[in-house]
């Protein structure tokens, strides 16, 4: 998040300079990726992207042209990520208030829902494109495109500081915030490709055009709000105006001061206390260092990274006050947690940084609070609030923290947790991780191994799945430390990570590492000719809830329809086919038909798929971290370690909901003439620009349903559905699908 | 003396005047001539005659009978139907006996029409304005019969009349060691420049030098022109022909004009800031001597005014003298400019100068050109010329040309459209050449040695001399030669292809270089394969333990521990989850709870926000006292360094969010006693006048010029206007019972403001 209000003000006073691009020939640009999505997604970029969900649309194709002229000019760029939120940034999420950007996505969704065609964007220049759900696939792309990312531990900014410094990075495309950094003169804000120039940001001019010292200028920034300090501090409470650069930029040069009127408010020192913790964050934003430590960059410490090897004792090399030295003048204040947040170890942060992430359970280890707030379509349906807030996934939630804190410090492994929800008022839910014994133990047996498969495959894995297979996979405890259970392929490490995960989430039975009903429901999963992964997702869902009603699935619903008989049908079909992906999207810059229910049932699923793929990591985290003697890990590079974490199923987030906003159209249509082919002819010109040929992937999405449907039934078999309307459903809609096939054949 | 159709346009309105030579009353009301054209004439009268009376002795007799006197310092508008006429008067006095004269406050009146029943002006010299100006400079000198309104007025003429200019002999400039080869000088140090056979880029060296960053952008300053637009060529025809079009017309004796149209003009005589940025005028003022010829008796500075006076006057209307000579001829630029480099480079100019050895100056009456030519190393304080003389020193002119010619180099690459056109005369000047690149570094190796870029050798021909057609000026492309920053100004003198050139180079410098954007020693080199993978092996602890467990290894510390190769990394339990620290200090220590000190908002440089906002920081100026990083501040005797100003000192401002005692709760008082509030309120109007004028930027009168026109009350104008404004900001600070405090006026940064001393019985807001 850039410094609020501050960039239009600077294209005001005229102090953003322009360059040749050619200028940047053979530099090494470090690009905050946050500030790159939010300069190819303004808010008139692709208006409904976050109302449909998914990957934007034109990334790709933006990419590609942008990369093709970094390419032409021998520029290399490196992504830098931003990693976990500090306590700051942390507890500006922890309000129980609306936030701004979260009034806005209601605002506007207000406004889509009642008027059609509405194409007011849900960004607007303080609140960019959130980069956390499209990151992974973000990452992707770069690594399909050989660009080098690294994901920092904490501010993105303060990471591309370090590696300017370091002389890794000739110059720096980013947001305003690196004004307030230090040791940065330029920063390229916008690069125009076509008109061949670039932006810039130059810190001493803009200081001087502005007329503030740089003291000033943070003053000003950290009270209206920044990357760094996101909170927007009213400094005259009195005045119910909004804080904007502009105002305090005047009230400055007029002879006010910021710090003197933060020092005399009235709050308890609240707003100085952030105030403070802002400053304090900025100036010792802990960075990853060269050398793998991670360090706020005033501290230098050159302990050994390796554990004494004769005692086993582990070393304190973290908190040896004798291996460390400041590198600066400035001292490191001893209460770095107050404002950065709890320190996590350096290895983890490694695996952080080249894209094995679990944002959410780290920050929830590190501010000891889990912070669930609305998702994008800003409505809580009842499936969306059981999924968070349920005996079950709290349970499990709690588990996955464990797993995760087991190979940490003892002092996270026994930390109170909780769990907010912030959908309307906050409300505080236990989150229990402290396990005796911690569930690695009860996990550790399960160890994929594989002589030959290097690299995973989720379809090979499904059907490989048996009893013998597992009880061939499970390794006595005893014998764990026998080089037998050495994993390090790709194969094996995510296979034994997901199949700890099926055990956490309960298709195995516990302690007999046996499949259960559910167990035995992925070995179907296996034969499914589309996506294994959506359907093991579908499965999943219905694991997760076991006593599904009718109406969690069909409401709310916005398809318009007089037929009674298949209204209800093609709901529950749309539904599921907008979950699926379509293949060839053209690049468009969406700006048509949206809905919202399609939007909450996709967030209820996303959800579902970020918590299992957060399952995942953490076993794969603690497969890593405590896989001491695996040589494999120190041999990577990191081409190799991408290619483990890309290969990560259930990582990416879900599609858009593009595919059923077209079925919904589709049966609005088909349920009043029964004509397929006019209904098919309407959707593809309505379509066109979307894809080129829409009945196809309609189609796709409809064979795909019956597969969906399938599993239901053999679910119903297994008396895992109970819901007889939900089952009766799901074959009436197959049936209808069936006909509707039968007859485009 | 002239005076108005009182009925026509403006009753009650009498204007007159006294000229000096009659001192009497001149009405002329009763003149009317209803004939438009007289009309006119009478109103340029009337209107020359205000502009001649600007500065003298005014009495205005109002409607009501009494008298005003004071000098005039300006008129109001003149033209029809205006109803604004007014006269401003400086120093007004009510006239009477000397006993009851009243003097006004204001240093200013304006007196509008409606209440002017005459003006009667005294002392007014109504003859041509050279003539005044040798009076007033006879006045100034003989301290004869000035008013203190002479003193008071001076334009840049009588100004720089003041001085007396002594002729000096001309000496033509020699290098010390006779090898007048060499590059005349250099900015950057030698053998580096010699070293870089590329263009100069000043840029560069500006921010190598002196740290300064250009942010010189072109494209600030001009549209950017889509060359891939699918009409491009289209416009690009057409936008020839409108070209052609212009370029076909006359230049109207405009000499730099017709140079840049590649006409060919007879420039002898004239320098580069007659020709290029001097104000046409052409009063002769030191010289005002027998050489005052007929031409220069014309008042074109009072035609020009005139014109612009008068509704529809056009500029061009006014010829503009084809041929001043001006008789101060300075580098203003290097003066007037801040830019440190061309101040250095000025600098090093005078130097060359002082070090001009004395024994060289053989050649008295070199004439101008060639001091110019020796190319801004001497101020060229030069003999005046004037065209009559032209053709008797044309000879020693072409010789000097030519010998400045061979010694002349010029920034930047040789455009390539002028490369076959200079190659003819390059091919014999070649031989020459090689001759003296060899001798050059015979003779001079520990000095610059020119690269040996081809040489621009533009044929010049001129028209009334034919001699200058064969002549031939030799420009060596040398970038080594180029720190004489004022050689572009120079380069007309290659015409008729120099402003292709200067365009040329120009845009050259003003390229955005990587340099100036990296910053020296940092431009990226060319990536190589092996920076292609930047990020591998580094930010990884792995990596590093590797290596790490590697070296033990090697050292055989651990080597005959275990058999099988185990690295054992740090575990990550052994994190604990705190961060290190350097101090033991908490974060919050770092912050000072003292307020801060603020500089007074305008001494520091003056920006003016597009919007004003009505908002002064009801707050105290703690002494100078800069916010420690790790310690508590120093208690400063805060009555020693400011007694005044010691009752609010540890107060934190905000007296408009929190009582006072809470203030005093929140940040302790190092003068407890002082506490109590300050009571005295300085009276607005004496701190309005306290503002040393200098620090008001432009907004004081007495900046303005001599003939300006301005009917705004001259006054301070606060930079606050009290009223209040809408701005998205916070505005309402001051409850609009408490109204808004007096304007601001700084002192001399001493930190001590007076305005907002009062802020707790100003705004308190409970």
């Amino acid at each position: 998040m850039p410094i609020k209000s501050l960039e239009p003000y600077l294209f005001e006073l005229k102090t953003v300079s322009n360059c040749p691009l050619d200028v940047l020939r053979n530099a090494v640009v470090g690009i905050d990726v946050e500030h790159y999505l939010s300069r190819l997604f303004t808010p008139r970029k692709e208006p409904n992207l976050e109302a449909i969900g998914g990957l934007p649309m034109t990334l790709k194709m933006l990419m590609d042209s942008d990369f093709k002229f970094f390419k032409d000019l021998n520029v290399k760029p490196i992504f830098v990520f931003s990693g976990l939120r500090t306590a700051i940034q942390y507890s500006y999420l922890e309000q129980a208030e609306i936030l701004s950007r979260e009034r806005t996505f209601r605002h506007v969704w207000d406004d889509k829902v009642n008027k059609e065609y509405f194409n007011e964007s849900f960004r607007d220049p303080d609140s960019p494109l959130t980069m956390r759900p499209v990151m992974d696939q973000f990452m992707e792309l770069l690594d399909s495109k050989n660009v080098e990312y690294i994901v920092s531990p904490f501010s993105a900014w303060a990471q591309l500081q370090y590696m300017l410094n370091e002389h890794l990075i000739n110059c720096i495309f980013g947001s305003t915030d690196g004004l307030l950094v230090e040791g940065v003169d330029r920063i390229i804000l916008s690069i125009e490709f076509e008109s061949k120039q670039f932006k810039y940001l130059d810190k001493s001019n803009i200081f001087s055009k502005l007329n503030l010292s740089p003291k000033q200028f943070k003053d000003i920034s950290m009270c209206i709000g920044n990357g760094f300090q996101p909170f927007t501090l009213n400094i005259f409470p009195h005045i119910p105006s909004q804080s904007t650069f502009t105002a305090l930029h005047h009230f400055v040069l007029n002879g006010g001061s910021i710090y003197n009127t933060l020092l005399g408010l009235t709050d308890d020192g609240r707003s100085f206390e952030i105030y403070m913790k802002g400053c304090s964050a900025l100036r010792f934003m802990p960075v990853l260092k060269l050398n793998g430590r991670v360090e706020p960059r005033q501290i230098n410490s050159d302990a050994s990274c390796l554990s004494v090897p004769s005692s086993g004792i582990p070393n304190s090399s973290g908190t040896d006050s004798s291996s460390i030295k400041g590198t600066s003048s400035e001292k490191v204040p001893e209460d770095m947690h107050e404002f950065i947040g709890q320190r996590l170890p350096d290895e983890l942060f490694f695996y952080q940084s080249i894209g094995l992430t679990t944002f959410d359970l780290c920050e929830t280890l590190v501010h000891s609070n889990a912070v669930e707030r609305l998702p994008p379509d800003m409505a809580l349906t009842s499936l969306y609030r059981r999924l968070v807030t349920s005996d079950n996934s709290l349970d499990i939630r709690g588990k996955t923290i464990n797993l995760l804190a087991n190979s940490l410090n003892r002092y996270y492994q026994f930390k109170k947790l909780k769990l907010t929800t912030y959908f309307n008022g906050s409300e505080e839910y236990e989150l229990v991780q402290r396990m005796s014994p911690p569930i690695f133990l009860s996990l550790q047996p399960l160890l994929i191994r594989h002589a030959t498969a290097r690299s995973f495959d989720l379809v090979t894995l499904l059907s490989s799945l048996s009893d013998d297979f597992l009880a061939e996979c499970t390794i006595p405890r005893k014998a764990s430390n026998s080089d037998d259970t050495k994993i390090s392929t790709n194969y094996e490490l995510i296979s034994t990570s997901l199949m700890r995960t099926l055990l956490l989430y309960g298709f195995i039975k516990e302690g007999e590492f046996k499949f259960n009903a559910w167990g035995d429901a992925l070995r179907c999963i296996a034969r499914s000719s589309y996506n294994s992964q959506y359907l093991l997702l579908v499965l999943w869902f219905f694991k997760q809830f076991p006593d599904l009603k009718l109406s969690d699935l069909l409401e709310p619903y916005d398809l318009h329809s007089i037929n009674k008989k298949h209204k209800e049908q093609a709901i529950l079909i749309s539904k599921f086919v907008g979950l699926f992906s379509m293949n060839n999207l053209s690049s468009v810059n969406y700006a048509y038909k949206v809905s919202r229910p399609l939007l909450q049932f996709r967030s209820v699923f996303d959800k579902l798929n970020s918590n299992i793929g957060g399952a995942v990591r953490s076993n794969l985290i603690a497969l890593l971290l405590l896989n001491q003697d695996d040589l494999d890990k120190y041999e990577r590079d990191n081409s190799e370690w991408r290619k483990l974490i890309l290969e990560l199923p259930f990582r990416s987030t879900l599609p858009s909901v593009l595919l059923g906003i077209i079925s919904q159209q589709f049966f609005e249509m088909y349920l009043d003439n029964f004509d397929l082919s006019k209904s098919f002819a309407s959707i593809n010109e309505s379509f066109q620009f979307v894809h080129a040929s829409s009945s196809a992937e309609l189609i796709r999405g409809f064979k795909c349903f019956q597969e969906v449907a399938g599993l239901v039934k053999l679910l119903g078999e297994k008396g895992l559905i109970v819901d007889k309307e939900v089952l009766e459903l799901f074959a009436q809609s197959n049936e209808f699908v069936d006909q509707m096939l039968s007859k485009s054949a | 003396m002239a005076s108005r159709n009182q009925g026509h346009r403006r009753s009650g309105s009498k204007v007159g005047s006294e000229p000096c030579d009659t001192s009497s009353e001149n009405d002329l009301a009763s003149d009317t001539v209803q004939d438009s054209v007289s009309l006119k004439h009478m109103d340029e009268r009337l209107l020359y005659g205000l502009l001649k009376s600007i500065g003298r002795r005014a009495v205005v007799t109002l409607n009501t009978g009494s008298k005003i006197s004071g000098i005039l310092y300006t008129v109001g508008d003149l033209h029809e139907n205006s109803t604004t006429f007014s006269v401003c008067i400086k120093y007004p006095l009510v006239e009477g006996s000397a006993s009851d004269r009243t003097v006004y406050k204001s240093e200013y009146m304006i007196i509008y029409d409606k209440d002017i029943a005459m003006i009667k002006f005294e002392h007014v010299d109504m003859r041509p304005l050279e003539i005044t100006e040798t009076a007033t400079v006879s006045a100034e000198t003989s301290e004869s019969d000035t008013t203190s309104a002479i003193h008071q007025f001076k334009t840049d003429i009588a100004i720089s009349s003041a001085r007396h200019f002594k002729e000096h002999a001309l000496k033509r400039w020699m290098p010390d060691d006779g090898n007048d080869d060499q590059p005349l000088e250099s900015l950057g140090d030698s053998k580096e420049n010699s070293n870089r056979s590329s263009h100069w880029n000043q840029f560069e060296t500006n921010e190598r030098k002196f740290g300064i960053h250009s942010t010189f952008d072109e494209t600030l300053y001009t549209t950017k022109i889509s060359k891939n637009g699918p009409d491009f060529q289209k416009r690009l025809k057409e936008a020839e022909k409108i070209a052609h079009e212009i370029e076909s017309q006359g230049t109207h004796g405009n000499v730099h004009l017709a140079e840049e149209r590649g006409l060919q003009v007879d420039d002898s005589g004239m320098d580069e800031e007659d020709k290029y940025s001097g104000v046409f005028r052409d009063a002769p003022v030191a010289s005002a001597g027998p050489e005052r010829d007929s031409a220069l008796l014309h008042p074109k500075g009072d035609k020009i005014l005139m014109g612009l006076l008068k509704n529809g006057a056009h500029f061009s209307d006014v010829k503009p003298a084809v041929s001043g000579d001006n008789p101060i001829l300075r580098q203003r630029a290097a003066y007037y400019h801040n830019d440190p480099a061309v101040i250095y480079s000025s600098a090093i100019n005078r130097a060359a100068v002082k070090t001009e050895p004395t024994e060289v100056s053989s050649d008295p009456k070199t004439s101008p050109a060639s001091v110019a030519g020796s190319s801004s190393v001497s101020p060229p304080s030069t003999v005046p010329k004037r065209p009559s003389v032209k053709a008797s020193s044309r000879q020693p002119d072409i010789k000097a040309l030519k010998e400045f010619s061979a010694h002349l180099k010029l920034p930047g690459d040789v455009p390539k459209d002028i490369l076959p056109v200079i190659s003819k005369t390059h091919e014999q000047k070649e031989q020459s050449e090689k001759g003296r690149e060899n001798q050059k570094q015979r003779t001079a190796s520990a000095r610059t040695t020119p690269s040996t870029a081809p040489a621009i050798v533009a044929a010049k021909e001129t028209v009334t001399a034919p001699v200058t057609a064969s002549s031939s000026i030799a420009a060596s492309t040398a970038a080594s030669a180029s720190g004489t920053p004022s050689l572009p100004a120079s380069v007309p003198l290659a015409s008729p292809l120099s402003p292709r050139y200067s365009r040329q180079s120009s845009s050259q410098r003003h390229r955005r270089s990587p340099i100036s954007f990296f910053g020296p020693d940092k431009v990226p080199a060319e990536i190589d394969n092996s920076k292609r993978n930047i990020l591998n092996g580094k930010f990884s602890i792995l990596v590093k333990a590797k290596i790490e467990y590697e070296k033990a290894e090697n050292s055989k510390e651990i080597k005959n521990l275990k058999a099988n190769v185990i690295i054992r990394i740090e575990r990550p339990f052994a994190t604990a989850p705190t961060w290190p620290s350097t101090s033991e200090k908490s974060y919050t220590s770092f912050f000072s709870r003292q307020p801060e000190w603020v500089p007074p908002p305008m001494s520091r440089k003056m920006y003016f926000p597009t919007q004003p906002v009505p908002m002064l920081a009801p707050q105290t100026m703690p002494p100078p006292m800069m916010m420690p990083t790790d310690a508590p501040p120093p208690i400063i005797d805060r009555g020693q360094l400011s007694p005044q100003r010691s009752p609010q000192m540890g107060q934190p401002f905000l007296s408009n969010s929190r009582s006072n005692s809470n203030n005093m709760q929140r940040s302790p008082l190092p003068h407890p006693q002082q506490q109590p509030l300050p009571q005295q309120q300085p009276p607005p109007q004496q701190m309005r006048m306290q503002g040393p004028p200098a620090q008001m930027g432009g907004m004081q009168m007495g900046a303005m010029s001599q003939y300006q026109f301005v009917f705004q009350q001259p006054q301070f104008i606060p930079l606050y206007s009290p009223g209040p404004m809408p701005v998205n900001g916070p505005i309402p600070f001051y409850p609009p019972a408490a109204g808004m405090p007096p304007p601001m006026m700084p002192n001399n940064g001493g930190g001590s403001r007076r305005n907002s001393r009062n802020h707790s019985t100003h705004y308190n807001r409970q």
